[in-house]
């Protein structure tokens, strides 16, 4: 098992421009931390299930963008059926991570349905996704996701990860003021229209 | 390309004569408001627009497990800078509260839904009888604003509400009914000159 921020931290660390999304909890929180970044990434800050469908949506309405999905176990159960669309579309220019703690961290801990028996990755190369890798070892994590993020391929990663050690003060942001972030960002970069 | 046409009766005139389905002018609107993503799933009154999109190079169209699988598909396309439309029956509607209102509504992302109707006037599908009853109170419960097509001369207002959804910054509705949905003999109670 894997310290989360460790792993979100060592992204950071590779990050370029790429675009990010989270799903609500403490993820989204964690990558707030290790990035201060408000603008290029989406913190969705409600929807549990929502981060594979909103991610297949964006990488394909911006296919030159690189897109991290970042997910949790809890949150991609809730959209399940959602794994069969992520196998057809698989977009070139999205990566799609789940963050596994086995738990429902933010509501207090309690157990997801099946966790101990539930193989991601062997669900995911089972619906045809080809590049499906889990990890649980950081040391492991940080040799191989340079050359995993280099492929110009749709990735499937899962991390097998401990819960957060403690809590944290800071909270991304307010839900409207998000989108609005998220939108300027993007018609400055990419010279579109987004909000009219 | 090829308008597939139904044979019906001119109001005005009596005469029998060929015209466009409907599915064809909803389509239509569509294409003129430069959609450029549709979610997808099928419902049984609701196949000629199916085969119409689907064919349609203007858009990617997207097929989904689940209906709330769209919300979240056109809410990320609207940071795309793209127009979506997601299509599905009144039953698939029922599904969605949940992302329709902590992603659409609660961020503040427009979203357009173009809905059968089904269980409603004209409609054979008696099974379908608490999808017709609920689902425009729901809508009406939820703020979503919704406008009725069920004439022909009504279809105008699919393209007027992608606007609507965009200037409001909100998730807005129209819904299919009666005329505007296919008339195959299964499906459709005939009624008045058509």
């Amino acid at each position: 098992m894997m310290q989360r921020i460790e792993c979100l931290r060592h992204l950071a660390s590779l990050r370029k421009d790429e675009l990010a999304i989270t799903h609500m909890g403490v993820t989204a929180t964690e990558w707030l931390v290790v990035t201060g970044d408000r603008d290029k990434t989406f913190y969705m800050k409600s929807s549990m299930g929502m981060v594979s469908s909103f991610g297949i949506g964006l990488s394909l309405t911006l296919p030159h963008r690189q897109l991290w999905a970042f997910d949790g176990d809890g949150s991609i159960i809730m959209n399940f059926g959602g794994i069969l669309t992520l196998a057809e579309q698989q977009p070139k220019n999205m990566h799609y991570f789940i963050l596994r703690n086995y738990i429902y961290e933010s509501a207090g801990g309690q157990p997801i349905v099946n966790i101990q028996k539930t193989d991601f990755v062997g669900i995911a190369k089972a619906a045809g996704i080809k590049n499906a890798y889990g990890f649980s070892d950081l040391e492991a994590f940080k040799r191989e996701i340079g050359n995993i993020l280099k492929k110009d391929e749709f990735t499937f990663v899962v991390l097998d990860v401990e819960k957060a050690a403690g809590k944290y003060d800071v909270y991304p942001a307010d839900p409207i003021e998000m989108t609005y972030k998220f939108g300027r960002y993007l018609e400055q970069s990419e010279g579109i229209s987004v909000l009219k | 390309m090829e308008i597939v046409t139904e044979t019906g009766k001119d109001v005005k005139t009596g005469l029998n004569e060929l015209r466009p389905l409907p599915a064809q002018f909803i389509k239509d609107e569509l294409v003129k408001a430069g959609v450029k993503v549709v979610v997808i799933i099928p419902d049984s009154r609701i196949k000629d627009l199916y085969k119409l999109i689907s064919a349609e190079k203007q858009w990617k169209t997207i097929l989904v497990a689940k209906e709330d699988e769209g919300i979240g598909i056109c809410c990320g396309a609207y940071f795309g800078g793209a127009r979506a439309a997601l299509v599905m029956a009144n039953a698939g509607f029922l599904t969605v509260g949940y992302p329709l209102a902590t992603l659409s509504m609660f961020h503040r992302i427009p979203l357009f839904m173009l809905i059968s109707n089904r269980g409603t006037i004209g409609d054979t599908a008696h099974f379908q009888e608490y999808q017709g009853i609920l689902t425009k109170p729901v809508l009406d419960a939820m703020g979503v604003r919704n406008w009725t097509v069920d004439t022909v001369d009504k279809i105008h207002n699919v393209g007027r509400a992608i606007e609507h959804a965009r200037l409001y910054k909100r998730p807005v509705a129209v819904l299919l009914e009666d005329e505007v949905l296919d008339k195959s003999e299964f499906g459709y109670i005939k009624g008045g000159n058509i």
